[in-house]
C-alpha cells in the first residue's frame, strides 16, 4: 500500500502536492520551501526526483533557487499558479465532469445547492 | 601506528577475564589466606624449619616462587588465548564488521599476536610484583610468630624486590621469545579450526613425526621428534635460573643476564621468529578468502 | 525541457562501481554468470533478487569479500586486492554483520576513532540523540533495534562515497525501518555519495531508486534508471471482452487474481493498451514477480 497513484509520474505527484501547499498558502510568496533533503526523507522518494519536481516548478516561474538558502516561492507565483491550475482544469478535467453529471443524469444547479458532499465520496 | 594500538587494546578489551580477573581473584585468595590465618593465630611458618637463614631469604624463595608460578599460569592462559582469539571474530558474526573496516587482515592477526606478548604478559608481571610485595608482608607475619628470625629490613628487601623484578622481566621476556613461534602456530590453526586449534596443534607435530618414523630412517626418533624435544627444553633458562638465582647470596643481575643471554641459541631464536612470521602470514592469507 | 540539474548529469563522472565479466564458482557450481555492469556517482541504486540468486555474492565480490574472475573496480580499485584501503571511502552493513559485542558504545566510538581515518564521533554521538542508545551501554545488552541504530549511526558518521546496505532491517520492526531510511535520506545522501541497498522489503524502497537492477539465477535481467521503467513497462488491468487482444499484443506476464486479468507488457505503446482496460506503471514489485519467473507465462513470449 503506497501513497502515490499509478498513473502519474512520481515527480508530477510531488509538484502537485507543492502546488497545493502554494495555493492553500501554506508557504506564502516570498517563503522558503521545504529542502530537497527535507522533502525526500518525508516522502521516502529519491531525492533526484524531489529535485525533478521543483525544477518543472521553477521552468514555469512558480519557484526560485536561491543560491545557499534553498527554494523560495517567487513573488506573483500563486496567481500564477492558480491560473495554470485553472487552465488545467477547464481543458481537462471538467469537460469529463460535465460528461459524467450527464451521464449520470444529475441535474447540475441542484447538485451546486447542495451544501457539502455527503460522508462517504472520495 | 595509533591504528595498530586500538587494536591490541581491543584484545585487552576483548579477553582480559584470564589475565585481570584471574590474577585478581587468585591474589584475592592468596591474600585473604595468608591474613586470616594469621589474624586467628594459625598461621603456620614452622615448616621452613632450620633451612632458612632469615627473613630475607624466607622473603626472596617467596617472590621466586611466586614468579615460577605465575609465568606457568601465564603460559597455559596465553595458549588458550592465542587458541580462542584468532578465531573469535568468527562468532556472533563479528567477521563483517572488522571486514568493514579498513584494517587489513593481516594487521589485525599481528595485533592479537602482539597483544599475547606485550599486554597480557604485562598484566601477569603486575601480579607477579604484587606477589612479591606481599611476601614482604608475610615475612613480617613469620617474624612476628618467630621472632628469633630478625624481621626483614625494608632496604635489604627493597634491594631484593626490585633485582627479583628485573630478573623476572628478563626471564619472562627470553622464554616468551623462545616459545614465540608456537604460540604464534596455534594462533595460525586458530584461524582456520578454531578452538580445536589446542589439540590440533599437538596432533599435526605427532602425525608428522610419525610418519617420518616409518618412512625415514632418521635419528632416535627422527629429526622432527629432536628439534621438538630440544625446543621444549628450557635448559639454558633453568640453568641460569639455578646458578643465579638459588644461591645464598644475593642476586647478581649482570651475572644472571649474562648466563641467560649466552646459553640461548640466537639462530633458533630467530628462525622461531621467522617461523612465527609466516605462518601468521599464511593465516592472513586464509583468513582474507572467508567470511566465516 | 529545460537544462538538466546537475545530478543527473553523470555522463563524464567516472563510475563508482565497474564490473565486466564479474564471474563467481563455489566449486564446480557456476553462481555469478559474467555480470556487466556500472554504478554512476550520486545514484540510489536498488539489487533485487530472490534469496540465492547471488545478490549478496555479487555484493561481496563489489566488496572485496571474496574472491571473483573478471574485472571488478570500486572507486578505481580492485576491492579483492586492496580490502582495507577500500573500506576507508567505502562503508557497509550486512544484515548480519554485528558490532562487537564486548565493547560499550563510547568504546567503540574511541577504536573507530584510531582505526577510521573517516569516523567523525561527535557527528556519530549527535545520531544516537534521540535513541535510547546510551554511550555506557554495553553493546551486547542492545535490543536489535538499538544496534541497528547504533550502527546505522556508525556508518552513517564515515564520510564514505559508497554505502552498501544488504538487507539492513531484516528483522527490525516498522518503526526502526522507517526511522532507518528517513535518517539516510535526511542527514547523509548527497549529491557525492551512492548508495547500494539489497533488500526483500521492495515496496519500502520503491521511491527512494533511482536505479535498479534484477538479479535471476546469477543474471543481471534488468538494469535501468526508474523513469525508464515507467516508459518501457506498462501494466493493464484487462476488460473480460479485451482478453484476447490483449493477449495478442504479446504480455510477458499474465495473472487473474478475483475474476481481474492483470497483464505486464514491456515496450508496448501505451495507446495500444488504453482501450483494453486499465493502464499503469507496473510497482517494482509486480515487476520483480513479472520478470523473476522462471518459465514465461505464454510459450510464444520471447525474453
Amino acid at each position: 500500500m503506497n501513497q502515490w497513484n499509478e498513473t502519474q509520474p512520481i515527480f508530477i505527484q510531488i509538484r502537485q502536492r507543492i502546488s497545493q501547499m502554494i495555493l492553500r498558502q501554506e508557504v506564502k510568496e516570498g517563503e522558503a520551501l521545504p529542502s530537497v533533503r527535507q522533502i525526500s526523507a518525508d516522502l521516502s522518494v529519491n531525492p533526484l526526483t524531489v529535485t525533478k519536481a521543483y525544477q518543472s516548478l521553477v521552468d514555469t516561474g512558480i519557484v526560485e533557487t536561491r543560491r545557499g538558502l534553498g527554494m523560495f516561492v517567487q513573488e506573483g507565483a500563486r496567481p500564477k499558479l492558480l491560473a495554470q491550475e485553472r487552465e488545467k482544469f477547464l481543458t481537462e478535467e471538467w469537460p469529463r465532469i460535465k460528461a459524467q453529471i450527464k451521464a449520470l443524469e444529475l441535474n447540475i444547479d441542484e447538485l451546486l445547492k447542495q451544501e457539502e458532499p455527503k460522508a462517504g465520496a472520495q | 601506528m595509533k591504528s595498530f594500538v586500538a587494536l591490541v587494546k581491543r584484545e585487552y578489551l576483548e579477553h582480559r577475564g584470564a589475565f585481570l580477573y584471574g590474577p585478581l581473584i587468585i591474589i584475592g585468595l592468596l591474600v585473604a589466606g595468608t591474613v586470616m590465618p594469621f589474624l586467628v593465630g594459625r598461621f603456620r611458618a614452622d615448616y621452613f624449619g632450620d633451612q632458612i637463614e632469615g627473613t630475607l631469604k624466607f622473603y626472596e624463595v617467596a617472590f621466586i616462587a611466586a614468579i615460577g608460578g605465575w609465568t606457568i599460569y601465564l603460559i597455559i592462559t596465553l595458549f588458550f588465548y592465542y587458541a580462542d582469539a584468532f578465531s573469535a571474530d568468527k562468532r556472533n558474526n563479528a567477521m563483517l564488521f572488522w571486514k568493514s573496516m579498513p584494517v587489513s587482515d593481516l594487521k589485525i592477526l599481528s595485533s592479537k599476536m602482539t597483544a599475547g606478548l606485550t599486554v597480557f604478559p604485562a598484566l601477569v608481571f603486575a601480579a607477579m610484583l604484587f606477589s612479591g610485595a606481599w611476601a614482604y608482608v608475610m615475612a613480617l607475619m613469620v617474624h612476628a610468630q618467630f621472632p628469633l628470625f630478625a624481621a626483614p629490613d625494608f632496604l635489604a628487601a627493597f634491594n631484593s624486590f626490585w633485582r627479583l623484578g628485573l630478573v623476572a622481566i628478563v626471564f619472562l621476556a627470553l622464554v616468551l621469545l623462545w616459545i614465540a613461534p608456537l604460540l604464534a602456530w596455534v594462533g595460525a590453526l586458530s584461524t582456520v579450526v578454531g578452538r580445536w586449534a589446542m589439540p590440533l596443534a599437538a596432533l599435526i607435530p605427532a602425525i608428522l613425526v610419525l610418519l617420518e618414523n616409518v618412512f625415514f630412517k632418521g635419528p632416535d626418533g627422527g629429526v622432527i621428534f629432536n628439534y621438538l624435544r630440544y625446543r621444549a627444553d628450557f635448559a639454558w633458562a633453568s640453568n641460569a635460573v639455578r646458578n643465579q638465582i638459588l644461591t645464598l647470596g644475593p642476586v647478581d643481575m649482570v651475572r644472571f643476564t649474562a648466563d641467560l643471554l649466552s646459553h640461548v641459541n640466537w639462530v633458533q631464536m630467530v628462525a622461531g621468529w621467522a617461523f612465527a612470521v609466516v605462518v601468521i602470514v599464511l593465516a592472513s592469507e586464509y583468513r582474507r578468502r572467508t567470511l566465516d | 525541457m529545460s537544462n538538466a540539474v546537475t545530478t543527473i548529469e553523470t555522463a563524464s563522472a567516472e563510475p563508482i562501481v565497474h564490473a565486466r565479466g564479474l564471474r563467481k564458482h563455489f566449486g564446480k557450481t557456476e553462481v555469478l554468470h559474467g555480470l556487466d555492469f556500472d554504478i554512476p556517482p550520486g545514484r540510489i541504486y536498488g539489487l533485487i533478487g530472490h534469496n540465492g540468486a547471488g545478490k549478496t555474492t555479487t555484493l561481496n565480490a563489489l566488496l572485496g569479500l571474496t574472491s571473483a574472475e573478471g574485472t571488478i573496480r570500486v572507486l578505481g580499485k580492485d576491492p579483492f586486492a586492496h580490502r582495507a584501503e577500500l573500506m576507508e571511502n567505502v562503508a557497509f552493513i550486512s544484515d548480519v554483520a554485528s558490532l562487537p559485542r564486548f565493547l560499550r558504545v563510547r568504546e567503540l566510538f574511541a577504536l573507530l576513532t584510531n582505526i577510521h581515518p573517516n569516523f567523525d564521533q561527535q557527528k556519530a554521538r549527535t545520531f544516537l540523540e534521540g535513541t535510547d542508545v546510551k554511550m555506557e551501554a554495553k553493546i551486547k545488552q542492545l535490543s536489535k533495534g538499538m544496534i541497528a541504530q547504533l550502527h546505522l549511526a556508525v556508518v552513517m558518521a564515515i564520510d564514505a562515497k559508497l554505502l552498501v546496505l544488504d538487507e539492513p532491517t531484516l528483522g527490525l520492526d516498522i518503526t526502526y525501518r522507517k526511522r532507518f531510511y528517513r535518517r539516510l535520506l535526511e542527514d547523509y545522501m548527497t549529491e557525492e555519495r551512492t548508495l547500494l541497498i539489497t533488500t526483500h522489503q521492495v515496496d519500502e524502497i520503491e521511491f527512494m531508486l533511482s536505479d535498479i537492477m534484477f538479479i535471476r539465477d546469477g543474471d543481471l535481467v534488468l538494469h535501468m534508471q526508474m523513469e525508464t521503467v515507467s516508459g518501457k513497462y506498462a501494466q493493464l488491468i484487462v476488460g473480460p471482452d479485451h482478453l484476447e487482444a490483449a493477449r495478442a499484443l504479446r504480455p510477458i506476464y499474465e495473472e487473474t487474481r478475483f475474476g481481474q486479468t492483470a497483464m505486464v507488457f514491456d515496450g508496448v505503446d501505451r495507446s495500444e493498451l488504453e482501450a483494453l482496460g486499465q493502464v499503469s506503471t507496473p510497482t517494482l514489485s509486480d515487476l520483480f514477480v513479472a520478470l523473476m519467473q522462471r518459465t514465461p507465462s505464454n510459450s510464444g513470449a520471447g525474453q
